[in-house]
This record gives structure tokens, C-alpha cells and sequence, in this order.
């Protein structure tokens, strides 16, 4: 292996070399934090959010003319929609789940105010169908009873329920040191002043918090912290959100069938864009998807513009030594001689490249994570980096190295 | 040493069929020292690429130590340039990159011996032709006759038995020329083939032996011509 | 020195220089276009959430946050105060008569229905604002006006259409005097805006921070008489209303209230400042302002750090781009590096024939400037390719994803420097040459 003359003759013609390895080390910095990133964001949008998102939709509808009394007509309505065959359930909710928005409440496990036990939960209202029509498993307890859902009438800002449902891993915040079967039964203290207890009448599956996707320390820990209260709101003119469940691949049909009926009960009626959850969801995600395809499209671009710069320059180094290449035939230098010369020249460069990049990497690495709430960088990215540098770097020294090997030991004797 | 009979190279384009050279027969012994000579355009560098397997040839016979030259592949060609043939070129063609050690170091590197025997044979070649004090020194540090000397020294530090110099003298002053004429001289007293060419008529005089090649063709094998360029040959017997 | 009949032989030669090496121009000219086009992308967006909406009233324009805590925890003496206004201290700083101009503004959702008819009742956002909110933020009219501070103080059923709104009832004709019900009430028209967009939209960070001001204004004194609930932004409670009717809302330990002062002066700045901090003493035997003081006071370009718009992801992307653009520049570099090398025995041949290096090298210079341009030009065109492509990912960033002059300007001169800077040592590396070097045979 002519290590030592190949590195000589670099060191002599360093300006090629230089802009190559530079290349190869901001390359391969970037495509390591950006995997590293886009696997973040990816996995985020993976994390199970706890509800049926392929089945539910939501509707935000409301009256032009309202009457006084809301609370039968609700129960019209929702009676109406779960009667039509198909929908699986449906229930009043409060706000859209899963949208990156939403209420939020503070609740401490024990009276006394000023401990640091207080956890803030994302918050919803439901009827006694909305663990059924979310698609929620109820794990311990009851859910609620028909009789405990409060309608207030409109305009007016009632105070909390005596009861609530609430997530395991909620539970498991409040109480870390109960059986989660124990916890049913136990009551939680509202905001930071001694004030009424609810009591925690069940225990749900996980549901995501509104802030699950978010870029914090508070997020991570809260992800799921979610409470299901049993209430049912009615801002003014705000209207009120009905969601309701469909068997699979039903959906469609039945958004138009559960817009018919409620127009066939009440024609005057308002309606919001009727959305599906799916795409509530997709659309709160859309910031994840948007940085992991920008990150992904410029790694790309990066990768691609580095290796034109490798076929560029070893083309380039080919031509302009095309008499070098012709004397070492000229002196017994085999084909394979002449390749192996620009693969272990290719190597050599992108070892030294891979090494310089590896350490920026890594420093990039430290600085996002001071800038960006990240976890750490597993190390097994950082070879696998560096293998793909390697290879795309050889794949692209390979076309100039075997032209190089196609130079004609005559033209050593060529006259300039 | 070296025979060739009736040897041919055609080259052809789409339109043009050029003879280089045709029914080329010479005969070289040991320890030669051969001039060959002719006009510009006459063929004689192809004699040497042919000679010195840096071409093939089309027709005839060609045996060097009386193996057959003919259909040799490509690496075993190289193999026997890398270890029978030294090779010296108008233009020296050193690698501008490498040290002088590193230059001399290059078919040695291709034959495969172990380090301590390339550095023996370097220092040695390098003392030979008078430059071993500047073996840290780059090809652009030197003069052209010293440059041309390390060329000397990459060509024989493989101890080959004969050693090709295309215009050797070409890119040099008289003084300098006169200086690789001397090296050269000594080499072949020591037993070195050697076959250059040149169309210098005063280096032709200082070689054992004249070939003077016109039209692809050897004029006249034996006899020592004082030729003026360019002129039909008259065969003196 | 400069003369005209010169510069114009300079740039003929430059680009006779691009046209004879017709690949490696290209691929210079597509290496800065594709860094700057990626650049700009990014740039773009991050110069356009954060250049200033209003540069000329930044000093003077403020918003507080009244740091009021009903119990202090340990380890809670730092937090951050809540960074909307209850309704009984906005109420008592509207009072002071420190500030020149108040805005106290919310918006919710309200159903509208045009008292003419031809229109079907609608959805709209609906806003009460106190007049100051039109002087405040420049806010332009088309027809009409804004209410009078009398009006206001009267609690008058009057209304200001958005131009949108306009547009949506009208037809964008003059409305002055039509009237509108919104919930169960009329209101007649006084003013109609003319577009409004500021960006990013600084006194309402809550709700749709890039979107434009849609639906009514109407009086804030009509607050207790309405009862609407804020339904859309922001609204976080400290402790739970006493009792479940409008008055308990209103009063209750919430937070949801936008408020902005105008305070031209710093002895009102520091005026204001005082009174709050004065407030939040006397308030202290209510129990509230418990723990150490926070009150905070933002003027407009503070406040837009403080809505940390720019996160550590932005920062993330600008930097990946920048990154991108120095591997792109890394590139252009290596060709003209190329390229010059190949020029070698021209360089000597000029300089032997006369050419000094300064001339050369201005030579060079101007035809790596060319590059630079018809590479900036190019990252235009990638760039508004890129942009397209951001507005398909991210559906609400139709304002933020275009190019204006400013940006244009922006680009085409980075990319010249940032080629010539790329291009000056090899331009300047090939003008040491010796004269005559390299025209000897080798």
C-alpha cells in the first residue's frame, strides 16, 4: 500500500484535498444531526395518541335561533346520531383533541397548597358515551353515569364537576406510591388554592395531552396527562362540538349521512368545517413532517453536491495527471496499480474527512441540544454515517479511477 | 537481447491507414549500446514503445531474451517493463509531487520488494548518478540535466537489462547533455543494454551502433551514416 | 482608473472567460445557485417572522404582565407572569391616565347574520376593543372611522367592519350606517378597515399570530352587556370563578385580556411601571401579588423576543442551511480552482506580454462576480421553488413563504460575496504566477 507517497503527494497539492475533506466533514456533521432529528420527528409522530383517530370525526355545529333550554336538544341530537346504523357512538365534547390546543388545569393530590406534587393535565369534557366513542379503554373504576353529566345553561361559567376520569399515567403522577386499582376513589385538589376536591372515579388508557408533539421538558414528562371531566359546554354562539365514532371504512358515507340527520332536525342549523380526526391530527403534525422533509431534502442535496465535488476533482486530478498516470504505466505500474492508487487517495481523504466531521457532529450535536429540548444522539449513528461517506465517496472515485486505468502507457513518451 | 523480424504497427483512423512501421527487422546483443536515428516522423519512437512494450505491434516477430513478445496481456507487459526495462523520456517526467527518494521510488514499490531493499537500491542509484544529497529535494528544486539524472537513477534502481532513452538529450544544454551522454556511457560499460533515440548526429556518434530508421523501415542495420535530414538513402556497401 | 471604455473590456472578458469553459461555468453557476436558493428559502422565513411590524412606534408601544400569585410554592419564586391581563386589573389601568393611548382587546366566535338579508348567518371571529386599539397599531380605514372615547364610554351599539368582513356583507362598498346583528344584537357601522396585516401580529399572539384581522370590532365597554365568553386564543385561571354567571367570569382569577399602552416618554415608562408595582402592593391585602414582585413591562421589540417566534428549531434550520451554502460555496471553490489551474499558461502568457497582477486579478474578480450574480439569480428562481414547496408542508405560512425586495437584494448580494469570497484565493493564487512560467515545453 503506497500510503506513505500518496499522502506526500497530497501534502504537496493540498488545496484539492483540503476542499474535499472539508466537504466530506460539514456532510457528514449534517446528515448525522439531521437523521438524528428527522428519527425524532418521526417518532413523534408515531407515539400512539390513545384515541380511535382513524374512526372519530368531529362536527362543530350550532343554532341560529337557540333556545333557552340546551340541554334536551343536545340530547336529541346525539340520541339522533347514535341511532343511525354504522356509528359506533357519539358523544359532546368540548374542544378538538389531538390539535395542539387546548384547556389545561393544574390539580395537586393533597389539600394543603404549596407542595410540588401539583401536575397540569390537558383537559376535556365529555357525555357518560365519550370513553366509548373515543375509542378509550376505562382500565379501573366506572365511567361516568348519565345523571353526573352537568349541563349548564349558556352563558354561564360552572365550576368543576365532583368527578373526573383520568389517565393511568396521571394517576401514577399523583399517587406514585399506590397500587393504580387503589387510586379509584382518591380525590385531587383544583389550582393553587385550597378549594373543592373531584374525585378520581376512574382510571383510562393513556390519552395524549394537546402538547405531546411540543419542545419541552414539561411535554415530555406530561405527555399523557389527560382528564376527562363530565360536562357539557355551551360557549354563546360558539355551538358545540359533536364527535362521533364509525365502524372502519364507514367514515365517509356517514360524515354525510350525520350532516343530513342534523340538518333534518334542526334546518337553521350552523356548521363548522366538519373535520375528521385523522386530519386534525395530520394537520397538528404537519410541523414535524415539515422539518424532517426539509431536513431530509438539504441532506440530500448536501450528499448529492458533495459527491459531484469528489467525481469533479478526481476527474479533474485524472486529466490534469494523465501523464503521471502514463509514466507509472510506462515504469510496470499495472491497471490495477493505477486504480488502487485513487481508491486508497479516495479513502485516505475520506477517512480524514470522516474523522473531522464526526468531531463537528458531535459538537453540533451539543449545541442543538443546549438550543433544542432533544434527547442525546445514540453513537450508532455516527457510523453509520460514516459508512455511507464511504460509500458514496467510492462510488463516486470510481468512474475517474477507471478512466485513469484506461490512460495508454504511451503516452509517457508523448512530447508535451 | 533483443530480435525483431518483420515487425509492423498500422495505425488506423475511419478515413487513414498509416504504416509506422513495416517489416522492421533488427537484431540487438548484449551489452549494446544502439543509436537509432531518422527524421522526424520516421517511426523510431514507435520502435522504442514497441521495444518497450509500451505499445503492441501487428505484425512479425518480436523476442526480447528470446521470449515471445507477441500477445503478451496487459499486466504481464508491465510486469516484464517493471522488471527487464528502464525507461528515460525527453521530458523526464518525474512526479512533480514526490522528493527525489520518492520518485526513484516508484517501480520499486510496483516489483514488490521490502522496504529496506528499496531504500538500498535508491540510495545506491541515487549515489550513481551523483544526487544522493538531494534526495529530500523536489523535481522543481533541480536542473533539467539533474532532473534528467534522477530519471536515470528511477530507471536503473530496478537493475533492468535494458534501458530505452527517447531523445534523452532533448530538453538539455550541451553542457548538461554532454553530462547524461557520460552517465549513460558508463552505464552501458557496466553492461547495460542500451537503445536510444535521438536525431542528434553527435549523440548518434558517441553510441556503439547507428539504426537509422526512414519510413518505418530500418535504412541500414550495420553501417554508420552520417546522414543529412531528410534526404533519400543511398545504401553503401 | 475607472473609466468606462475599461470596465466594459473587463466585463467582456470575464465573459469570454465563462463562455470558453462552458461545463465548469455551468456547474459553478448551479453550486452557488443551489446553496442561495436553500438559503433563501430559510432566510425568508425567519427574516419574515421577525422583521420588526411596526419599526417606527417599537419603543413606544408596551404591553405588561402582571406577575399576581395567590400562593407561592418554594422553588416557584421565578416563575414568569402570566402574559394576558385579568379583567379587573386591565379595568383599573385603563383608569390611569399614564399611558397616552390603551388597548384592552379580545376576540371570540360570534354568529353573524346582516340585518338586510342576502347574506346567510354566518361564523366570523368578533372583537371588543376599546378605540385605542385604532391608534395604537396604525390601524387603516378605508370608510368611516373609529368610535369616540364618548361612544366607548357610552357603551353605544357601534361596529367596525375588517375589510375582509366588508368585502363578505358589501361587496367592499361603503357599509357606513348599515347594521349588523351579531348574536342577539344590532350594531350600526361607523368605520370599515382597509387591509391590515401586520406581521408577525404582536398584540394578539394567542390565535393565528401570521393571520390577518378578520370579522368586527365593536366597543369594550360592551363586555357586561354582550357575555361572550373569549372562545378563541388564550385564557388560563389561577383559581376557579366564585360563582357560574358573566359577573363571576369577569371577575374571577383569570387571565385573557390583550392590553397595550402607549408610553412615549421614559417618565412614563418608569410612571407606569411604578403604578403597577404600587397596584399590586395595595392589592396584596386581597391576598393577591403574594411572593416577590415580577411585574414586567415590554416594549414592542422586546415583547417579539419574548414570543420567542425564533425557537431552537428555526435556529436549527438556519444554521443547516447556512452549513449547506458553505458546502455549496466549498464546491464553487474546487472549480474554480479547477478552472484556473487549467489556465495557468494563459496567466503567464498575459503576464509575460505586460499584464500587471493587480489587473488580473480585478479581472478574476469581476468574472467570479459574475458568477456570483447568475448564481444568486438562479437561487432566486430554487428559492421560490423551495418556498412553493414550504407553503405545501406547512398550510398556514402562506404569508411567511415570499419573497419581497428587500429579500431579493438580500440574496443577490450574498451570493456575490459570498462567491467572491469562495473564488479569492485561487483567483489570487493564479495571479503569483511567473511570467512566461509556464510557456516553456515541459
Amino acid at each position: 500500500m503506497e500510503i506513505r507517497p500518496i499522502a506526500s503527494s497530497m501534502l504537496r497539492n493540498r488545496t484539492g484535498p483540503i476542499l474535499i475533506c472539508l466537504q466530506i466533514a460539514l456532510t457528514l456533521a449534517l446528515v448525522i444531526n439531521s437523521i438524528f432529528i428527522i428519527q425524532l420527528q418521526m417518532e413523534k409522530i408515531a407515539r400512539p395518541l390513545g384515541t380511535d383517530i382513524d374512526n372519530t370525526a368531529i362536527f362543530n355545529v350550532a343554532l341560529v335561533d337557540r333556545p333557552d333550554d340546551m340541554e334536551p336538544f343536545i340530547k336529541n341530537d346525539m340520541d339522533e346520531i347514535r341511532r343511525i346504523p354504522g356509528v359506533v357512538d357519539a358523544t359532546i365534547i368540548a374542544q378538538f383533541l389531538h390539535s395542539g390546543g387546548g384547556s389545561a388545569l393544574s390539580f395537586r393530590p393533597v389539600s394543603e397548597p404549596g407542595d410540588d406534587l401539583t401536575k397540569t393535565a390537558s383537559v376535556n369534557e365529555v357525555d357518560e358515551h365519550g370513553l366509548n366513542a373515543l375509542g378509550v379503554e376505562l382500565l379501573y373504576g366506572r365511567n361516568f353515569r348519565a345523571d353526573e353529566i352537568l349541563y349548564p345553561a349558556p352563558n354561564t361559567q360552572v365550576g368543576l364537576s365532583e368527578v373526573v376520569l383520568i389517565t393511568e399515567s396521571l394517576a401514577k403522577a399523583f399517587f406514585p406510591d399506590s397500587e393504580t386499582a387503589d387510586i379509584v376513589g382518591k380525590v385531587v385538589y383544583p389550582g393553587d388554592v385550597d378549594t373543592t376536591p373531584v374525585e378520581i372515579i376512574g382510571i383510562t388508557a393513556d390519552v395524549a395531552a394537546q402538547w405531546i408533539n411540543y419542545d419541552s421538558e414539561f411535554a415530555e414528562e406530561a405527555a399523557y396527562y389527560f382528564m376527562l371531566f363530565p360536562r357539557v359546554q355551551t360557549y354563546n354562539d360558539d355551538g358545540h362540538y359533536y364527535l362521533f365514532r364509525t365502524e372502519p371504512g364507514a367514515q365517509d358515507r356517514l360524515m354525510a349521512a350525520v350532516t343530513d340527520k342534523l340538518y333534518e332536525i334542526a334546518p337553521d342549523r350552523l356548521f363548522w368545517e366538519p373535520t375528521t380526526q385523522a386530519e386534525i391530527v395530520q394537520e397538528t403534525q404537519q410541523g414535524n413532517r415539515a422539518i424532517a422533509t426539509i431536513l431530509g431534502v438539504i441532506s440530500l442535496l448536501m450528499v448529492m453536491i458533495t459527491a459531484f465535488g469528489i467525481v469533479g476533482l478526481a476527474s479533474f486530478t485524472v486529466n490534469q495527471r494523465t501523464r503521471q498516470i502514463g509514466t507509472r504505466r510506462a515504469l510496470g505500474a499495472k491497471k490495477r496499480d493505477i486504480l488502487r492508487y485513487f481508491l486508497v487517495e479516495n479513502v485516505m481523504l475520506t477517512t480524514i474527512g470522516v474523522v473531522l466531521g464526526s468531531a463537528l457532529a458531535y459538537g453540533i450535536h451539543l449545541f442543538l441540544f443546549s438550543i433544542m429540548h432533544i434527547p442525546k444522539m445514540s453513537f450508532a449513528l455516527i457510523p453509520a454515517g460514516v459508512l455511507v461517506l464511504y460509500v458514496l465517496g467510492f462510488a463516486a472515485v470510481l468512474g475517474p479511477a477507471l478512466r485513469a486505468t484506461a490512460v495508454a502507457p504511451a503516452v509517457a513518451s508523448r512530447t508535451v | 537481447m533483443l530480435t525483431m523480424k518483420g515487425v509492423s504497427k498500422i495505425y488506423r483512423t475511419d478515413l487513414i491507414e498509416t504504416h509506422a512501421l513495416r517489416d522492421f527487422s533488427v537484431e540487438i546483443g548484449d551489452g549494446d549500446f544502439v543509436a537509432v536515428t531518422g527524421p522526424s516522423g520516421s517511426g523510431k519512437t514507435t520502435l522504442l514503445n514497441i521495444a518497450g512494450l509500451l505499445e503492441s505491434f501487428d505484425g512479425g516477430v518480436y523476442e526480447l531474451d528470446g521470449v515471445d513478445m507477441h500477445g503478451l496481456n496487459d499486466d504481464d507487459s508491465s510486469e516484464i517493463r517493471n522488471e527487464q526495462i528502464g525507461f528515460i523520456f525527453q521530458s523526464f517526467n518525474l512526479m512533480p509531487d514526490l522528493n527525489l527518494f520518492e520518485n526513484v521510488d516508484v517501480p520499486l514499490r510496483y516489483r514488490g520488494f521490502k522496504a529496506a531493499e528499496r531504500k538500498r537500491r535508491i540510495e545506491e542509484s541515487l549515489e550513481r548518478v551523483g544526487l544522493s544529497g538531494r534526495m529530500k529535494h523536489l523535481p522543481s528544486q533541480l536542473s533539467g540535466g539533474q532532473q534528467q539524472r534522477v530519471a536515470i537513477a528511477r530507471a536503473l534502481a530496478g537493475s533492468p537489462k535494458m534501458l530505452l532513452a527517447d531523445e534523452p538529450t532533448g530538453n538539455l544544454d550541451s553542457l548538461m547533455a554532454r553530462q547524461v551522454l557520460d552517465l549513460l556511457d558508463e552505464i552501458n560499460r557496466e553492461g547495460t543494454t542500451i537503445i536510444m533515440v535521438t536525431h542528434d548526429d553527435e549523440l548518434a556518434r558517441r553510441a556503439k551502433r547507428n539504426v537509422h530508421v526512414l519510413d518505418g523501415k530500418v535504412d541500414d542495420p550495420t553501417a554508420y551514416q552520417p546522414q543529412q535530414r531528410d534526404q533519400p538513402v543511398e545504401v553503401i556497401a | 482608473m475607472f473609466t468606462d471604455s475599461k470596465i466594459a473590456y473587463d466585463l467582456q472578458l470575464a465573459l469570454n472567460s465563462i463562455k470558453k469553459t462552458p461545463v465548469l461555468s455551468a456547474l459553478m453557476v448551479a453550486a452557488v445557485g443551489i446553496g442561495i436558493g436553500a438559503c433563501m428559502t430559510i432566510i425568508t422565513i425567519f427574516y419574515l417572522m421577525t422583521v420588526n411590524p411596526n419599526p417606527d412606534n417599537s419603543e413606544q408601544l408596551f404591553t405588561y404582565a402582571l406577575h399576581n400569585r395567590l400562593t407561592v410554592r418554594e422553588g416557584q419564586e421565578d416563575d414568569e407572569p402570566r402574559l394576558l391581563s385579568t379583567y379587573r386589573d386591565a379595568l383599573y389601568i385603563l383608569e390611569s391616565d399614564i399611558p397616552t393611548e390603551q388597548s384592552i382587546h379580545y376576540q371570540s366566535w360570534a354568529v353573524y347574520r346582516n340585518a338586510a338579508g342576502g347574506v346567510n348567518p354566518f361564523w366570523d371571529l368578533f372583537r371588543l376593543a376599546t378605540p385605542g386599539f385604532f391608534s395604537l397599531f396604525d390601524v387603516p380605514f378605508l370608510y368611516g372611522e373609529a368610535w369616540s372615547q364618548e361612544q366607548e364610554d357610552n357603551k353605544a351599539m357601534v361596529m367596525v367592519l375588517t375589510w375582509d368582513m366588508n368585502n363578505k356583507l358589501f361587496g367592499g362598498e361603503n357599509s357606513v350606517g348599515e347594521r349588523i346583528e351579531v348574536g342577539d344584537d344590532f350594531y350600526e357601522i361607523v368605520g370599515v378597515m382597509d387591509k391590515f396585516k401586520p406581521l408577525p401580529k404582536y398584540f394578539e399572539f394567542d390565535y393565528g399570530l401570521f393571520q390577518e384581522i378578520e370579522g368586527a370590532l365593536v366597543p369594550f365597554s360592551l363586555t357586561p352587556t354582550i357575555e361572550l365568553m373569549k372562545n378563541s386564543g388564550s385564557r388560563s385561571c389561577i383559581a376557579t370563578p366564585e360563582g357560574d354567571d358573566f359577573q363571576s367570569y369577569l371577575d374571577a382569577e383569570c387571565h385573557w385580556l390583550h392590553h397595550w399602552v402607549r408610553l412615549p416618554t421614559a417618565e412614563k415608562r418608569e410612571a407606569f411601571h411604578e403604578m403597577l408595582n404600587n397596584y399590586s402592593l395595595e392589592q396584596r391585602r386581597f391576598g393577591r401579588f403574594q411572593g416577590p414582585f415580577n411585574n414586567r413591562l415590554y416594549n414592542l421589540t422586546e415583547w417579539l423576543e419574548r414570543l420567542e417566534i425564533v425557537d431552537g428549531t428555526m435556529t436549527m434550520l438556519i444554521g443547516v442551511a447556512l452549513m449547506f451554502l458553505i458546502v455549496c460555496l466549498l464546491n464553487t471553490n474546487a472549480l474554480l480552482f479547477a478552472k484556473f489551474t487549467g489556465r495557468s499558461a494563459e496567466v503567464s502568457l498575459k503576464r509575460a506580454l505586460g499584464c500587471s497582477k493587480k489587473r488580473l486579478l480585478k479581472q478574476h474578480l469581476i468574472e467570479i462576480g459574475l458568477v456570483g450574480l447568475v448564481g444568486g439569480a438562479l437561487g432566486l428562481l430554487l428559492a421560490l421553488v423551495g418556498l412553493a414547496g414550504i407553503k405545501i408542508l406547512l398550510t398556514n405560512f402562506d404569508d411567511l413563504a415570499h419573497l419581497n425586495t428587500d429579500l431579493v437584494i438580500i440574496a443577490i448580494a450574498a451570493s456575490i460575496v459570498s462567491t467572491l469570497v469562495a473564488g479569492l484565493y485561487p483567483a489570487w493564487r493564479t495571479c503569483q504566477i511567473a511570467p512566461a512560467k509556464y510557456l516553456k515545453s515541459q
